[in-house]
């Protein structure tokens, strides 16, 4: 049987198609993500985040909008602070790697790459663009570990 | 486009396949749930731009994490789980309030000349979403959820608003009475199919 609570959701949900749909832009990303499926990356875990767990309370403080995250792997850690910038909705990287041989890498979900050189374990960039994007370096071991995407 | 075989499939064959590398089964996935991570996006006040990031990071960390579901079953509740958390931590890293632009939500529809039932049902259904707005914040964030297209299950709404799934038939309840009500003093008519 049919209420009036459900005769308005649905009405609701119609509203909603037609006032605020999904971009199809945004659903043809997603589906266009599946070519970026990469089965030999070793994913990294995520072992520190300052903003876990961070939830709307602490949007109304005026805390750093620095990020800490540290992910580990057996063959090498990344740490890495992102420093948004409100002014320009660009944000620094900065950070060290161990164990890491050769450039880090900032992988965005367009494909395109940003090698970073490592010089004496450290990294630093700034202006990166917002949007997802990951970071990976190879090991001495041979083997590339990479973070979760992150939306910067 | 996604083939017949697929769509008959659900969230565990989906997510099996996508596993295993095949693209419609991904596309199937992405078909069925990007409308509910569109609405949590919006439900936490995201506009446009970073409610497509939080997306693509989403179906990104999905994407790394294909063959590492615990529950297959559960692949929604991961999702809106994942979603939610990415969307918190937009709100911080811009260091606002849940703010989405009126302007946007409120973009006028395509006029059209005839007036009709059509028109109507339109011009309706533009002041329903005007007063839905209007209602309180814990009321917009889980009616944005719920009026998903398709609907998301009461399991994949708890997770995406972190919210005990036994409370959310009752809130359901008295936030959709609140919107009738507030409707029907708005001059909307309601017995317009």
């Amino acid at each position: 049987m049919t209420t009036p609570e459900d005769t308005i959701e649905q009405r609701l949900r119609t509203a909603a198609a037609l006032h605020d749909p999904v971009p199809s832009i945004v659903t043809a990303a997603a589906k266009a993500a599946f070519e970026l499926r990469d089965l030999d990356v070793q994913l990294a875990a995520l072992v520190a985040d300052s903003w876990a767990d961070s939830g709307l309370v602490a949007t109304r403080d005026h805390s750093s909008t620095v990020r800490m995250m540290t992910f580990a792997s057996e063959g090498g850690s990344i740490e890495v602070d992102i420093d948004h910038d409100l002014d320009t909705g660009t944000c620094r990287l900065h950070g060290f790697v161990t164990d890491a041989v050769g450039n880090l890498l900032v992988e965005r979900s367009d494909g395109s790459v940003v090698e970073l050189p490592v010089v004496e374990g450290q990294f630093d960039v700034e202006g990166l663009e917002r949007g997802p994007a990951r970071l990976s370096v190879s090991t001495g071991d041979g083997r590339r570990i990479a973070t979760d995407w992150i939306s910067l | 486009m996604v083939s017949d075989d697929v769509v008959d499939d659900g969230p565990r064959e989906w997510l099996a396949g996508a596993a295993a590398g095949d693209r419609a089964a991904w596309d199937a996935l992405v078909d069925r749930y990007t409308g509910m991570l569109w609405s949590i996006a919006r439900a936490h006040r995201l506009g446009d731009h970073d409610a497509g990031d939080v997306i693509q990071t989403t179906w990104l960390r999905l994407l790394d994490n294909v063959s590492r579901i615990d529950d297959p079953d559960r692949v929604g509740g991961w999702l809106a789980t994942t979603a939610r958390r990415e969307c918190l931590h937009v709100l911080r890293r811009t260091k606002r309030e849940p703010a989405l632009d009126v302007v946007e939500l409120l973009a006028p529809v395509s006029s059209q000349d005839s007036v009709d039932d059509g028109v109507l049902r339109d011009e309706r259904d533009s002041l329903l979403w005007t007063v839905f707005d209007t209602l309180s914040d814990a009321c917009r964030r889980l009616l944005r959820v719920m009026i998903a297209d398709p609907a998301p299950s009461y399991a994949e709404i708890s997770e995406a608003l972190d919210m005990p799934i036994g409370s959310i038939g009752p809130t359901r309840q008295r936030c959709l009475a609140a919107l009738r009500a507030q409707a029907v003093a708005a001059g909307i008519t309601m017995d317009l199919g």
